[in-house]
């Protein structure tokens, strides 16, 4: 059977364009192949091949950390946010939370915030916002850290991995992507 | 909860009104005092958690003007052009300053200055000139001064020194803090920077031993500052109650304090007396979401005896979360404590809390 050009654009363009199901780039998953969390860490979790969940009430300053990782995308710079992926069960008490990543030599690039409100039932990516850029840099992300602000109320939270949103320039890619897919099936119809 | 009760009359010992011999000449000092705020015990195996602050401001000799008059404002930088500081003086890591402003619609706001370096964990930054300092990032990432309505060549200013993590806690030799190689063995110390939670612990498996962060690298963090207008989370684990004495200037002007629009503040009770509640004013704070319920409020923490309670505004009264929700207008927030403020939400930003002095001067 002969290849259409157009399949062999398609899948290459969106393979290049390293998209996850969701709506980001996987830069790390949390699960316990690939993440070990440091033992200096003072929450409450429990880790498996998926991700950390942790069932409590989580006091302020209840944080996570990573002593050693696998990351997906070695330079983190070209992307214009981030995104933790999260899914909460049972009630959601939209706790606030924040996520800051660190360059190697432990300096502070960004720390974003966030609250579980915008956590579904099953995994959702849910946006960091940026409250105090650090001084590291984003293509040498070594560690990150998951801490809790309060808000004294029990929730049971799965985080499964940190996600890139791409820049506007990859959603072109893959934009161009599922134009040649479109392509490729007019051509087959008309076949 | 071991808290000394300050008194105002002994506050204003300190307040001298000098007349000369010929009863012509007047003269007036600032108001000093000194409060102690406690810590409760833990058990020595199990933490209870303190929420305090330091609640006077601690006066510094430095070159140049302490206090005077602004001559130009940026958005993270405050100038007077006759002010005669040494360049670099106000931004040292280890002996942070604190700017106020003392006059105008900017009245009662608190700076961080920021420091030449980030040495240990210090707000780096652009070190002070002979005429400008500049706050930290911190306070520039809550509000761009120019947004304050400080008018050049009319507001003054008032410059304090803040304490640091080491300067206020020091070292279990010294102040009966627990150390420890992790926290899980040593008392803790939890700040809130704008609505993102640190937490360092004294670290005895550091050489030498120093203040560290809760963090990769567990790095060094003495020069971590204490702003007054902020409180702190202390997690005592060591089987007696701890006390410090803090000395210092009692205010005497308004403060205005940002409180973050969605999360978490740790705000101090600032003042050198006891307040409640409804005096806090945070019902009434713009954007404060009141309703039937604490699960859908925006809520207060305090803590008494190692124990923390909720509070929510259901429009007419507070409340804490237990049986029967008790009306809780009156209770009462202690001088030297601090209140976890958690508000719901996805709103970026803050919102600024106005305070009057509680007192009469």
């Amino acid at each position: 059977m002969k290849k259409s050009p157009l399949l062999f654009l398609a899948l290459t363009l969106a393979l290049a364009s390293h998209l996850n199901a969701s709506s980001g780039v996987d830069l790390v998953n949390f699960g316990s192949s690939s993440f070990s969390v440091d033992a200096g860490s003072t929450a409450v979790y429990t880790q498996d091949l998926l991700g950390i969940t942790m069932n409590t009430t989580p006091a302020l300053g209840d944080t996570w950390y990573n002593s050693s990782m696998t990351k997906l995308v070695d330079d983190w710079s070209g992307f214009t946010g981030f995104e933790i992926t999260m899914s909460v069960t049972g009630t959601n008490p939209n706790l606030p939370f924040s996520f800051t990543l660190y360059d190697t030599s432990f300096s502070s690039i960004n720390e974003y915030q966030a609250n579980t409100a915008t956590a579904g039932l099953t995994l959702t990516g849910v946006p960091l916002a940026v409250s105090l850029p650090g001084n590291g840099n984003l293509a040498d992300v070594q560690y990150v850290q998951f801490t809790w602000g309060g808000g004294g109320s029990a929730v049971n939270v799965t985080t499964t991995g940190l996600a890139g949103v791409p820049e506007p320039s990859t959603y072109a890619l893959l934009g161009l992507a599922g134009l040649a897919l479109a392509g490729y099936a007019v051509r087959r119809r008309r076949a | 909860m071991n808290i000394t009760r300050f008194s105002l009359a002994a506050v204003f010992a300190s307040s001298v009104l000098l007349t000369g011999a010929n009863g012509q000449t007047t003269a007036t000092t600032d108001p000093v005092g000194f409060v102690t705020v406690g810590i409760t015990a833990g058990t020595g195996t199990t933490k209870k958690n303190t929420l305090f602050s330091v609640p006077l401001m601690e006066t510094e000799e430095i070159t140049g003007q302490v206090a005077g008059t602004i001559t130009g404002v940026t958005a993270n930088t405050i100038s007077n052009s006759n002010a005669g500081w040494t360049p670099g003086e106000l931004s040292q890591p280890a002996t942070p300053y604190l700017l106020q402003i003392t006059s105008g619609a900017a009245e009662g706001r608190l700076f961080l200055v920021s420091s030449s370096a980030g040495t240990g964990g210090a707000v780096a930054g652009a070190a002070n000139t002979d005429t400008t300092v500049t706050v930290s990032s911190l306070d520039a990432a809550q509000v761009n001064l120019t947004t304050l309505g400080i008018v050049a060549g009319t507001d003054t200013y008032k410059i304090y020194a803040c304490d640091t993590l080491s300067s206020f806690f020091g070292t279990p030799e010294t102040t009966g803090i627990i150390g420890g190689s992790s926290t899980s063995s040593a008392d803790t110390v939890a700040v809130v920077l704008n609505g993102a939670v640190q937490t360092y612990w004294y670290n005895t498996a550091a050489t030498p031993n120093r203040w560290s962060r809760v963090g990769p690298g567990s790095p060094d963090s003495s020069n971590v500052a204490l702003v007054p207008n902020y409180g702190v989370q202390y997690g005592r684990i060591g089987s007696s109650a701890l006390s410090f004495v803090v000395t210092g200037q009692v205010p005497t002007i308004s403060r205005e304090v940002e409180i973050k629009n969605s999360g978490t503040t740790l705000l101090s009770s600032f003042w050198p007396v006891d307040s409640t509640l409804s005096q806090l004013g945070l019902q009434a704070l713009p954007g404060w979401v009141a309703a039937a319920t604490a699960a859908a409020s925006d809520t207060v923490v305090l803590t008494s005896g190692g124990t923390a309670s909720t509070y929510w505004y259901n429009g007419t009264n507070w409340r804490r979360v237990g049986p029967g929700s008790p009306i809780s207008d009156t209770t009462v927030i202690n001088l030297g404590t601090a209140i976890q403020v958690g508000k719901k939400g996805t709103t970026a930003g803050y919102t600024a809390l106005n305070q009057a002095v509680p007192y009469d001067l």
